[in-house]
């Protein structure tokens, strides 16, 4: 596939050390062997740059296994993200998907290749689309130790991505859609997320299918257990404005990671193009699938409820839940989803 | 995948057991499983509107024929033909081939896991009638398995089957000469013990409250025969089953390894039941305590090993723990 340019949308030519477009005369140059098509300035994640270079040089040549066993013995904070990238149990959602050998797959927001890996072993071709590079300088790693040439890294924002026309078989955004908010600095979040929907719709051949992981704005466990995205608590469930208001207060920003409620995912998608909608709940998260199953038949999540929540969870947790089912209600709490689309 | 299981399926309806009134509308589950490369990926299947899955899939995550899934499927078939240990049995058990993907399809187990009735208390006192049923629930299988499937073997090669393979693990895992030396003479005791009668049984491997389903009907179904293997001791079911139950009961003390140690070494209600037990496994198998008390640490060091290749170092790190804690006390055993 052609790379285009992000300005222009025009077919890149190849030049020394990266891309040229004719039309605009920018050049687009490679970063550690990655196409590059952003300033190197956004990083996702605790690790500052100092250390990435330390980790780079650490790794150098060593196996995926050397790899992990060098994180592991680190101390430094935002470490376990890429140990647990090497757990092929992520990509465990794409099981309930047909993805064949000739299909083409975009991963936006690819970080240390959690899904790309175990996903280009099952399709012709992963385009991997990171904003910070260091996560494709450590995915780029693992594929050469994987020998996976099927995997395309690519250095660019999702706002404006180097694609045009309907190439993809399936689009991935996991643990992602609620960060585009935060990759413009302008803009309703709202707005700059119905964009990327409604663009890679566009990306998408025909029946294609897009597969998003996403927490659920009102999900039980950010009533009292877990932080929202903004690292605060309760904010996913406050009116926007409110919680702008205590993130600027508490943060300096104001709230930019916007999830949304089953009802507003599904209009989203509906209004970007996407039909056959379906829902899957993942426990006990999306990154780290235990259990997966579609939130078609109330029937399996009641099950679930009486033979994993009663003894994994509490009491109160049981019981919530129990009230929700009975109610038919579940699928307004679970606190996150795997939302697979077709155009 | 899914999409192809399920296609399977809806074509050998019949042939599976199940009445062709019509084509089948299944939603699958996917549940555990483990996290690598060439882990598995478990599922139960649910007919549309049912309350409990009609079947079990269990894949191997690359595409190639796995050896591991081929093994417990012919473990489960050859313990099929047991008449006394097949009604444990999640059967029927297919061996199917989708894609160049091995996968298992066994009746699904209905009813409640053991682990769903540990209680939430964390007196003891209150645990009294559901541990002691569930614990000799699970005797009642573990004991069949291993008097009905023992197997004679030579010195040579039970030496060859149990006392190598632990042997170089431990070998390459521990530095200190000492350790070493008292691990020696533990299994040169237990050779001792069997004096020239030896012999070796099946174990289950992950014999736990996980994986002991209860039916409504009262009949166990054990599941999950990943880790099985042909060639075990005879206790290591047992002591595992009661090892892991007493880890994940919340209970105090709250770290839930020593907990395991201080009730195996302890005097009080539980480990007198730890004791009953025991007691009660020897009685009906006609093994003698003796030879349980040098089998008991190496339940721990089996338990190191089955971790170490499944999940690395890191994860044995605390069997290994118990089993040295376990050989260096064990004449202060409840049993």
């Amino acid at each position: 596939m052609k790379l285009v340019c992000p300005k222009c949308k025009l077919e890149l030519d190849s030049v020394k050390d990266g891309l040229y477009c004719r039309n605009c005369s920018s050049t687009y140059e490679r970063k550690h062997g990655i196409v590059s098509f952003i300033d190197d300035v956004y990083s996702y994640g605790n690790i500052p740059q100092a250390r990435w270079d330390e980790i780079f040089q650490a790794i150098e040549g060593k196996t995926n296994k050397e790899i992990q066993d060098y994180l592991v013995s680190q101390k430094f904070k935002g470490r376990w993200a890429y140990i647990d990238s090497f757990r092929h149990n992520k990509a465990d959602g794409f099981s309930f998907l047909s993805v064949r050998d000739q299909d083409v797959v975009l991963d936006i927001g690819c970080g240390p290749g959690s899904l790309t890996i175990p996903l280009s072993r099952a399709c012709r071709e992963v385009y991997a689309l990171d904003a910070t590079l260091p996560r494709l300088r450590f995915l780029e790693a693992r594929r050469k130790n994987d020998g996976m040439n099927n995997i395309i890294p690519i250095h660019a924002s999702a706002l404006n991505m180097p694609f045009s026309g309907p190439s993809f078989d399936y689009v991935l955004m996991n643990g992602v859609f609620e960060y585009v908010g935060e990759w413009g600095s302008h803009g309703n979040p709202e707005e700059l997320q119905k964009g990327v929907l409604k663009e890679i719709s566009g990306l998408l051949k025909e029946k294609g299918h897009l597969f998003i992981a996403i927490e659920n704005r009102y999900g039980y466990d950010f009533f009292y257990k877990d932080r929202d995205h903004s690292k605060l608590y309760l904010t996913s469930l406050m009116p926007r404005f409110l919680a702008s208001f205590f993130t600027l207060l508490f943060k300096g920003k104001t709230y930019r990671t916007y999830t949304y409620s089953y009802n507003r995912y599904n209009s989203l998608l509906k209004a970007a193009g996407f039909q056959n909608i379906e829902f899957y709940y993942a426990w006990p998260d999306y990154r780290n699938p235990k259990y997966i199953f579609s939130g078609r038949d109330s029937h399996i999540f009641k099950y679930y409820l009486e033979n994993f929540i009663q003894h994994q969870s509490d009491w109160l947790e049981y019981l919530f839940y129990r009230w929700a089912a009975g109610k038919g209600m579940e699928k307004h709490f679970v606190p996150n989803f795997i939302i697979m689309a077709q155009k | 995948m899914v999409g192809e299981i399920s296609q399977y399926l809806k074509q050998h309806w019949e042939e599976l057991g199940f009445p062709r009134d019509k084509s089948p509308d299944l939603h699958f589950f996917k549940v555990g499983g483990n996290p690598w490369e060439e882990g598995r990926i478990n599922f139960l299947v649910f007919e549309s509107g049912q309350s409990e899955p009609i079947l079990f899939v269990k894949i191997v995550r690359n595409r190639v024929s796995n050896p591991s899934i081929r093994r417990e499927y012919s473990i489960l078939k050859r313990l099929e033909e047991d008449e006394a240990l097949s009604p444990y049995l999640p059967l029927p058990i297919h061996l199917i081939n989708i894609s160049g993907r091995d996968m298992l399809l066994q009746r699904a187990c209905h009813g409640k896991r053991m682990i769903s009735l540990l209680s939430r208390n964390p007196f003891l006192y209150f645990q009294k009638t559901t541990l002691s049923m569930n614990f000799s629930r699970a005797m009642e299988f573990v004991h069949n398995l291993n008097v009905r499937q023992k197997k004679r073997l030579t010195e040579s090669e039970f030496r060859e089957s149990i006392v190598k393979p632990l042997s170089l693990f431990y070998d390459e895992y521990e530095d200190s000469r000492e350790k070493k030396i008292r691990f020696a003479d533990l299994l040169e005791r237990l050779v001792a013990e069997m004096d020239g009668a030896f012999f070796v049984t099946p174990i289950h491997g992950d014999y736990s409250a996980t994986n002991i389903f209860i039916e409504s009907t009262g009949q166990t179904k054990i599941i999950d025969w990943e880790t099985a293997r042909e060639e075990g001791l005879p206790f290591w079911d047992l002591f595992y089953f009661m090892s892991k139950y007493i880890h994940n009961m919340k209970i105090y003390p709250k770290n839930r390894w020593d907990r395991v140690l201080s009730i195996y070494m302890g005097r009080g209600w539980l480990s007198q039941l730890v004791h009953g037990t025991v007691d009660e496994y020897c009685r009906k198998t006609g093994f003698d305590v003796s030879l349980g008390r040098l089998i008991f640490p190496l339940h721990f060091l089996n338990k190191a090993t089955i971790k170490d290749t499944m999940r690395g170092r890191e994860a044995a790190q605390p069997w290994i723990r118990l089993f040295e804690s376990s050989m260096q006390n064990l004449d202060q055993l409840c049993f």
